[in-house]
């Protein structure tokens, strides 16, 4: 039919050639994005480019604007890029998260001065399962400056200056096309004083409704906010939290503002800004609560392996719906915390590294000195323990004894003792590498995984607090009882008492040295042997120095009459140090196994007591011996302990995998295996993992304050969790092996799973807290 | 002893705790392990990461259908990094985990372009998101120890048009050839995301 009116009259070739310009247009049109608003008029040539071109059609349109046609120098206008993107295509903010790249405009033009580029709120995009998150607009946007002609600019007035502007940027649909743009727009600039002439209304009104659109601080929405932040200084590698309250009615009687959350899902949210080395997540959204009004958004952070910036800013965007449902913008600052102070690169990099490899390799942030120094903090610390303290007091009443003593075999004792020490720390040291190197993962702590062990510690216990209540005398030397400590006979002597010294240090030394061996055992053979002699040196150092400084001395007490309740009192420490070993026992290998314990350590009393009566009575010879020799058959006793192989959850110990079990609710609880977490996974259940072991000091006090709470076993059973156990109380190749996975060589760890994201599960720290599991346990149930 | 959660959480406070030693879901962070992986490369062969231990190794995550790859491609940039160092210090693999990409497509990719170290394939996006690769290119410098010592962006020119970009990689390897470390060790990558399977 238009080829037939082409061959017509002009008038109809003229009309039919305007129909099929019209006819292109509106389909051209309609290839990109409708405009939601007022026709634009016509651009000017050379300020209007449609590129990103993808299967042959531009996916996006820019035009540069400016709201004022005529302006005088000095006056302050508007001008910025309006792009239209095709349904489905992107374009990205200024920080454009996970993918893609900002969106750069760069006005060049002589004369013209600039304020910030303003940029609307963007959205979020979250895909792949929220494996990436990016920020940026869809349908039409409008970036632009507040800007002025300067008065003294060269150009001649009344002239039409270009504007230019160059462009670069990316839109995305599943693929991405890039954008590259030159344009000029002509702005007429009057002499000043003249009153300016102002755009078309389209074009008005486009930077009115994305004037609009820009955040708002929250006092203008009516609502206070409140930025917390749980540290106040980073170091590389470091994470923190921060917490973000919106709060509608600050005070009492004032109008208060009702908002909601602009999206259920935290990342829809919360948009920031980039900031250098550091990157952050939100995980969770809650209600304030407690009758308050308004939201709580928390936030991780974490610092990259580089300094952060000294002082670096959060800069967001919340995204909000008001009272009447609209979504408005919050923009919030806040300080972060502080990076080191900022130093020139090579002095930056070398305290934040000694060592530089294998520290480096290390991602607790500890360097090799700082646990060194640890290290011989808690060898110090030991000292106080009760497993250690009476030792150490026997050892130091000697000393004073012997005040008269020569300063040359004070040293002397001083250094046996502390190689007493040190040397059978650093076998315990070859022991753990020689495991390693075998392949066994071992953390701290697993030679409680050896029941006997355990038991084999309370007896020693027990003979030691039989000595010092006076029973029988402890040791080879025939010494009359009344003599108030052991005299020394000899260096050798000391040398043992550091071995025994070490050997009683090990039940007690978990909760203390845990940071200090956990990095050690990250580490290189070299960095293990350093902090476990640190720890030797560290346990040695109260005894050296008071064998070493007379002055020292002189603050222990002369002995006397008083120090038999001393040792009495020490026995007792030594008694309920015994009992706590037969509770980990209990826990390890049952009632059964604590019987058995107990009836050998009353044995072992009757034969301590015929020693004693026998040593009393300074009868030498075959009788003593025999008594010595039974006394030692029945100390090794807990050695030949028949231990059950413990069910995985002792239904009948109140040990710490039974609390676990309880704080996963009746019938929730599983042992644990990868299949079994797939599955429910699978079913689209959350899922929670308990890596733990009966001799694990720490998970068993996680187990009481924290998992055994009502709050934790609320938010398992709402939620409804399938809990795991993992329980490494013996050794098992799949636990190790997923303990591996996870980057893990000891205990506890515990994870969250989100059955959307079944291959990242939370990983929680070593130190839970009950708000802590809530919130994470709700974070995997509530992120979209 | 079972202490009150105060005192303990005093007793932990001694010393500092230890930072999660894993990464969350932001993958392996720089000074950790690499990852474990093994793939086959386009032509069958299949490359482990502990084969080069003793080696750099740079991971490059590839997909030829992105702009900010060919544009990199078009000037050779990873090319001619990969050829800096001789094939006994330096391994270059390139991966390519979007989810409908083929061996095929890889060598026809590989000839056209004319570079020579392999793309690992990763189809199921396994290896990719082990290592949280979220963009192309993505880069990773993993030191001959296994530990992972830098990872980001190609260099800091999202859109290229410096005449002089800062290739991080460039200066990574050049850091540890010289016995010393990647400054700076982590930057954002910038690129199309990966395009996984789902």
């Amino acid at each position: 039919m238009l080829g037939r009116m082409v061959r017509g009259s002009p008038a109809a070739r003229g009309l039919a050639g305007g129909a099929a310009a019209l006819l292109l247009a509106v389909l051209a049109r309609a290839a990109l994005a409708a405009a939601p608003g007022p026709e634009l008029p016509p651009a000017p040539p050379g300020a209007v480019g449609a590129t990103a071109f993808d299967a042959g059609e531009p996916r996006v349109q820019v035009r540069l604007l400016a709201d004022a046609d005529f302006v005088a120098p000095g006056e302050p206008f508007r001008i910025g890029a309006l792009f239209q993107l095709a349904p489905g295509w992107h374009l990205y903010w200024k920080n454009p998260g996970d993918t893609g790249a900002p969106t750069e405009l760069a006005f060049e033009s002589r004369g013209l001065a600039l304020g910030p580029l303003q940029w609307p709120a963007p959205r979020a995009f979250v895909f792949d399962g929220g494996f990436a998150v990016d920020y940026g607009y869809e349908g039409e946007v409008l970036l632009w400056h507040e800007a002025r002609i300067e008065p003294d600019a060269a150009a001649p007035q009344g002239a039409m200056q270009p504007l230019r502007a160059e462009l670069r940027f990316l839109v995305c649909r599943l693929e991405c096309v890039p954008g590259e743009l030159a344009l000029a727009l002509p702005l007429a600039v009057g002499a000043p004083g003249d009153a300016a002439a102002p755009a078309a209304d389209a074009i008005r009104a486009r930077f009115e409704r994305f004037e609009a659109l820009r955040p708002e601080p929250a006092a203008a929405f009516g609502a206070s906010l409140r930025v917390q932040r749980t540290r106040e200084r980073l170091r590389p590698g470091d994470r923190f939290g921060i917490s973000i309250e919106l709060e509608g009615c600050p005070e009492e009687g004032r109008d208060c503002s009702t908002f909601s959350a602009g999206s259920e899902d935290p990342r829809e949210l919360f948009l920031p800004e980039r900031v250098p080395q550091i990157r952050l997540r939100a995980v969770a959204l809650e209600a304030l609560g407690e009758g308050r009004s308004g939201l709580r958004v928390q936030l991780e952070g974490e610092a990259s392996a580089d300094p952060p910036a000294g002082d670096a800013a959060l800069r967001a965007v919340l995204a909000l719906r008001d009272a009447r449902g609209r979504l408005r913008h919050i923009e919030i600052e806040a300080p972060l915390p502080r990076g080191p102070r900022l130093e020139p690169a090579p002095a930056a990099s070398a305290p934040a590294a000694p060592g530089a490899g294998p520290a480096a390799a290390n991602s607790s942030g500890v360097g090799l000195l700082a646990a060194l120094a640890l290290g011989w903090l808690g060898g110090l610390i030991l000292n106080l323990m009760p497993c250690v303290l009476p030792v150490l007091a026997i050892k130091l009443f000697s000393l004073v004894e012997g005040a008269g003593r020569t300063r040359a075999e004070a040293l002397r004792h001083a250094a046996a003792y502390a190689a007493g020490v040190v040397a059978s720390l650093l076998a315990l040291a070859g022991l753990v590498l020689a495991l390693r190197a075998a392949g066994t993962a071992v953390g701290w702590g697993f030679q409680f995984q050896e029941p006997r062990y355990v038991a084999a510690l309370a007896a020693l216990c027990f003979l030691l607090a039989l000595d010092f209540f006076g029973v029988y005398a402890f040791g080879s030397a025939p010494a009359p009882l009344a003599r108030l400590g052991q005299r020394a006979s000899g260096p050798a002597r000391s040398l043992f008492e550091g071995l025994l010294v070490v050997v009683l240090a090990t039940p007690c030394s978990a909760p203390f040295l845990g940071t200090a061996l956990g990095f050690a055992f990250a580490g290189s053979a070299a960095q293990v042997l350093g902090v476990f002699a640190a720890i030797g040196v560290g346990l040695a150092t109260p005894f050296c120095a008071a064998a070493l400084l007379p002055a020292l001395r002189r603050w222990v007490p002369r002995p006397g009459p008083w120090l038999r309740a001393l040792r009495a009192a020490l026995g007792l420490c030594l008694v309920a140090t015994s009992l706590w070993l037969l509770s980990l026992l209990y826990g390890g290998a049952g009632g059964e196994a604590v019987a058995a314990v107990l009836g050998q350590l009353a044995l072992l009393g009757i034969a301590a007591a015929g020693l004693g009566s026998l040593q009393r009575a300074r009868r030498a010879g075959a009788a003593r011996a025999a008594a010595v020799g039974v006394l030692a058959l029945l100390a090794a006793g807990p050695l030949l302990l028949p231990v059950a192989e413990p069910p995985l959850l002792h239904a009948a110990a109140p040990s710490g995998a039974r609390a676990a079990a309880e704080a996963g609710g009746a019938g929730a609880r599983r042992s644990f295996s990868p299949e079994a977490v797939a599955d429910a996974l699978e079913q689209g259940r959350p899922a929670f993992v308990i890596f733990t072991a009966d001799w694990c000091i720490t998970c068993k006090l996680n187990e009481r304050a924290v998992l055994a709470d009502a709050r934790v076993a609320d938010e398992l059973a709402q939620q409804g969790y399938a809990v795991f156990v993992a329980d490494w109380t013996r050794r098992d190749e799949t636990i190790r092996a997923e303990l591996a996975r996870h980057g893990r060589a000891g205990i506890p760890l515990y994870l969250v799973y989100d059955p959307r994201r079944p291959d990242e599960p939370e990983r929680l720290s070593e130190l839970i807290t009950v708000e802590g599991l809530v919130r994470a346990l709700r974070a995997a149930t509530s992120t979209g | 002893m079972q202490l009150p959660i105060s005192i303990r959480i005093a007793l932990f406070s001694l010393a500092p705790a230890l930072a999660a030693a894993a990464a969350g879901a932001a993958g392996p962070s720089v000074g950790e392990p690499a990852p474990a992986l093994e793939l086959s490369d386009e032509s069958g062969a299949v490359h482990a990461l502990s084969d080069y231990a003793g080696k750099l190794v740079v991971l490059e995550w590839t997909n030829p259908g992105c702009p900010f790859v060919q544009r990199h491609y078009r000037s050779d940039t990873m090319e001619q990094l990969s050829r800096a160092y001789p094939d006994s210090e330096l391994v270059w693999l390139a991966v390519n985990s979007t989810h409908d990409n083929t061996p095929a497509d890889t060598r026809k990719w590989k000839a056209e372009q004319g570079f020579d170290y392999p793309t690992l394939q990763d189809p199921k996006g396994t290896v990719g998101r082990a290592y949280a690769a979220r963009t192309t290119p993505h880069m990773f410098v993993i030191d001959p120890r296994g530990t992972l010592v830098y990872q980001g962006a190609i260099d800091d020119d999202p859109h290229g048009r410096s005449d002089a970009p800062v290739n991080y990689v460039q200066n990574a390897l050049a850091a540890l050839r010289q016995k010393g470390t990647p400054d700076p060790s982590q930057t954002e990558p910038y690129g199309c995301s990966v395009k996984y399977a789902r």
